[in-house]
């Protein structure tokens, strides 16, 4: 399936043309981890008299296949655990995969770490030439690069010391310059950019800059820096849980990552702070008085700047009192509370367990990443202008969306569209901001045009009612999903099971549930809800009342223009 | 594994290869690189040796000299074991430094593998060169123990015959039955170190089991069964190599060995060593190319 979207977005990759330099067909590779290390015979015949297996199997790698060209910089992603290292070690010949194959065309020299071989005993020359046998190098042809790796390293002094007299940063220096001169085809290098200080860094920055425009090399790196990642890489594939989760444009690989990361943090974070309370363990901010409250996306998690963000809130309240939903929303890169909504501003009607719908414009913001936590608010007992916090949706309760847009910058938090600073002196000379320069429409040529299309108050009351009524859809068409996994989940509880295979992973992300391998065998599409369940769900006043209105509008301009025509 | 390096090895003095290529991109004929890397492995394993000594290089011959001081005053002048020639304690010195070969060889090389483990772990090339390194290096202080014992032959004025041009092949005999043996405990010693210990133990039952620092006619003369079964001890390959280089290099009158102890009719006797030999050395290939891929996850 991502092999089928690359191919398709095949024009928009530089080098996809080119040979290909390596082809990963299939790959598994399993890792038998020993519970109990038989190291001695004796051991070895005990463990296998009490039938004790000694080892347990990991599936590191799980079916990855995608292919390299010739001349790209490709750029491999993941957690850690999620199988990187692993798949880099059977590129590079060093493990041999359990199932499907690697083919590499050319020289493939891999740096796993850099200065392999390194002795500390021998003296730096010692070193190299050692180095570059490794490498294949005869002490001719070493003979004639030694001159080129000494000066890129700019060790010239120290070449005859030993090794072991060396700072760490010489160290790094002289296996980079080694590994740079190998000339080999294809570069393999395993985050050897997090090591080293900042000029040895600003070295790798030139090598790899140039190195990227050279179509006779390919490089294939390896690196936790999601900056390294959008300078230097083509393309660029995101591993995890030993699958390809996301192959292709850098950026999107890039942003998947990071809420990879976000989502990791805040699971990571919900189970440290879960709390036991009368025998059952509440995750942070829950409690008998509020079990439920939950935050989750409606939209996808990645919008951009014309968008609004939709999410829904679930909660359940049982008592009698009056109760409010506070929602902050939380800067993560820059931190601090972006915008609050209030403590009194969102009175809830319905007691009970029920889901409610919120919609966010993010128009003024520029790129950012951001948490929304709600919190369950009742009256002050003391005083009626205060409020008291019941709950709150905290950790994996809350939930975080991204703002990437090409109009936006990275740094601030507003957007040129929110706020500008304009100049009062005639010495200044303002030449733009981020794009936009005084005079410009701070708008899209596309929300241009359909501005310039609604510009009649009809038209735009149309656009308006189309546009509310499209969110009611989409919300609607979440409650549907909600509906029909909640009745998913009651006829597993009663045994009734049909087997019909979906991607787990697709229906774990619309509902924000966990929910067990077997149950993911069913598509909501088996499941039909009765009339009762769909009269619930359909016709919100609301929308009756919005609908009308559409109706009412529609006629009117198709009066109005047959009216023209007549005039005509 | 029909990877011809190692049929190079056995015929490692016709070696020396053709003038390197020009361009300087490395080699890419698999053998000159596995070559390469050999070269510098056993180059660097030779000057890590003496790392830090104050005499370096010179102990290399120095060693073998006292050590040869000291078996010449303990065996020939102390308890003055002979068997009768004038050149028995060349013949000694010889079978001494042979044995010594085989000891270094297998203790280095059998570890040889962990002891790389980080580098096999990093990068990728035929694991065998590690190994073949190790018993490379004990061949090279072979060699020089060899030049020593050759000063020691002429200031014994042994009278050589033509049977010296067949020591060559009578050492790369015993270096394929070592390396066979070495590549098997080194893919045992990956799995289970154990193999360290009993390799201790069996090096000194099989020397002793060997006629080295004793002449096979010490047990020949013995009554009884003893007596009798004295010739089976050259059906050991080690024993039957060590023998014929002391009977082609020094005393091919005086030393017995399989082809002139036992009578033409037993010639399927005769070829038992050579045929160990064989086994082992190709059980070893064997043995090891199968589980060469492991060795990374192993360690």
């Amino acid at each position: 399936m991502m092999e089928e979207k690359a191919e398709g977005a095949k024009e928009s990759f530089p080098f996809m043309d080119a040979p290909t330099v390596l082809t990963c067909k299939d790959v598994y590779k399993d890792f038998k981890l020993p519970t109990e290390q038989a190291t001695g015979l004796k051991q070895a015949v005990i463990n296998w008299t009490k039938g004790v297996r000694g080892y347990k199997t990991q599936h590191v790698l799980k079916g990855i296949t995608f292919s390299v060209h010739k001349g790209e910089f490709f750029g491999i992603v993941g957690r850690n655990g999620g199988g990187k290292s692993t798949l880099l070690k059977i590129i590079s010949q060093i493990y041999y995969p359990n199932k499907g194959s690697v083919s590499v065309k050319g020289r493939l020299v891999p740096f796993i770490e850099l200065g392999v071989g390194f002795n500390p005993e021998l003296t730096g020359r010692e070193n190299v030439y050692l180095n570059g046998a490794m490498l294949g190098f005869s002490k001719a042809e070493m003979n004639a690069m030694y001159d080129s790796i000494v000066s890129f390293a700019e060790l010239e002094d120290f070449m005859d010391q030993k090794l072991k007299n060396y700072s760490s940063g010489m160290q790094v220096r002289l296996a980079f310059s080694v590994a740079v001169k190998a000339q080999a085809d294809v570069l393999v290098l395993d985050e050897v950019l997090a090591v080293g200080d900042e000029s040895f860094q600003r070295k790798c920055d030139d090598y790899f800059t140039q190195i990227k425009k050279d179509p006779e090399k390919t490089v294939i790196l390896v690196t936790h820096d999601m900056n390294a990642v959008k300078r230097y890489c083509s393309r660029a594939m995101l591993i995890k849980e030993g699958k390809i989760a996301s192959i292709g444009d850098k950026n999107a690989v890039a942003e998947e990552y990071t809420l990879l990361n976000l989502e990791a943090d805040r699971q990571m974070a919900a189970a440290r702070n879960a709390k036991r309370e009368n025998g059952k363990v509440w995750p942070e901010g829950l409690s008998e008085r509020c079990p439920v409250l939950r935050t989750f996306a409606v939209s996808k998690p990645l919008i951009g700047s014309d968008e609004k963000f939709v999410f829904g809130v679930e909660y359940e309240f049982n008592e009698d009192s009056d109760f409010y939903l506070a929602i902050a929303i939380n800067d993560v890169r820059r931190g601090g509370i972006t915008y609050d909504s209030g403590a009194k501003t969102f009175r809830m009607t319905r007691h009970g367990r029920n889901t409610v719908y919120f919609s966010f414009p993010v128009n003024l913001f520029n790129n950012g990443e951001f948490t929304i936590y709600t919190s369950l608010r009742i009256p002050s007992v003391k005083d009626d202008g205060f409020t008291e916090m019941v709950g709150v949706a905290t950790g994996d309760n809350a939930c975080s969306f991204i703002v990437r847009d090409p109009r936006n910058a990275d740094y601030a938090l507003l957007s040129d569209r929110a706020t500008v600073i304009t100049a009062k002196s005639d010495d200044v000379e303002t030449l733009q901001w981020n794009g936009w320069r005084p005079g410009m429409p701070q708008v899209t040529a596309e929300a241009r045009r359909r501005e310039e299309r609604t510009r009649d108050p009809l038209e735009r009351r149309r656009a308006e009612l189309l546009e509310r009524i499209e969110e009611i859809e989409t919300i609607r068409q979440r409650i549907v999903n909600e509906t029909k996994l909640e009745k998913l989940r009651r006829q597993k509880a009663e045994g009734v099971e049909r087997v019909v295979p979906i991607a787990p992973g697709v229906l774990r992300r619309l509902a924000g549930v966990d929910l067990s391998g077997k149950v993911a065998q069913i598509t909501l599409d088996d499941v039909k809800l009765t009339e009762e369940e769909m009269s619930e769900m359909t016709g919100s006043t609301e929308e009756v009342r919005l609908i009308d209105e559409l109706n009412r509008v529609n006629d009117e301009i198709v009066a109005k223009a047959e009216a023209e025509k007549e005039k005509k | 594994m029909g990877d011809p390096l190692l049929f190079f090895v056995m015929i490692s003095s016709v070696k020396r290869a053709h003038a390197a290529a020009k361009a300087i991109k490395p080699s890419t004929s698999k053998i000159r690189r596995n070559w390469i890397i050999l070269k510098a492995l056993v180059h660097t394993d030779f000057k890590l040796r003496y790392q830090g000594s104050f005499l370096g290089v010179i102990w290399s011959v120095l060693e073998p000299l006292m050590m040869f001081a000291v078996m010449y005053v303990v065996f020939a002048k102390f308890l003055r074991m002979s068997d009768g020639t004038r050149t028995y304690p060349v013949v000694l010195l010889l079978g001494i430094s042979s044995w010594q070969f085989v000891t270094d060889s297998t203790n280095v090389g059998l570890r040889s593998i962990v002891d790389r483990g980080d580098m096999l772990r990093k990068v990728h090339f035929p694991n065998y060169i590690v190994v073949v390194a190790a018993t490379m290096g004990a061949l090279i202080t072979y060699g020089i123990n060899l030049g020593v014992v050759l000063i020691f032959a002429f200031a014994y004025r042994v009278d050589f015959t033509w049977r010296v041009v067949l020591v060559p092949l009578n050492i790369i005999e015993l270096y394929c039955v070592t390396l066979g043996l070495t590549l098997i405990m080194a893919t045992m010693y990956a799995y289970y170190r154990d193999i360290a210990h009993i390799w201790d133990v069996l090096q000194q039952v099989i020397m002793y089991g060997m006629p080295i620092v004793y002449p096979l006619s010490y047990v020949l003369r013995r009554r009884g069964i003893v007596g009798k079964l004295g010739k089976l001890e050259l059906l050991n390959p080690f024993a039957q190599f060590i023998q014929d280089i002391r009977h082609n290099l020094i005393a091919p009158a005086t030393q017995q060995t399989i082809w002139n102890l036992f009578p033409n009719s037993l010639w399927y006797v005769k070829a038992v060593p050579i045929l160990l030999m064989l086994i082992l050395f190709f059980l070893g290939i064997f043995v090891f190319s199968k589980n060469s891929k492991r060795f990374a996850e192993v360690m």
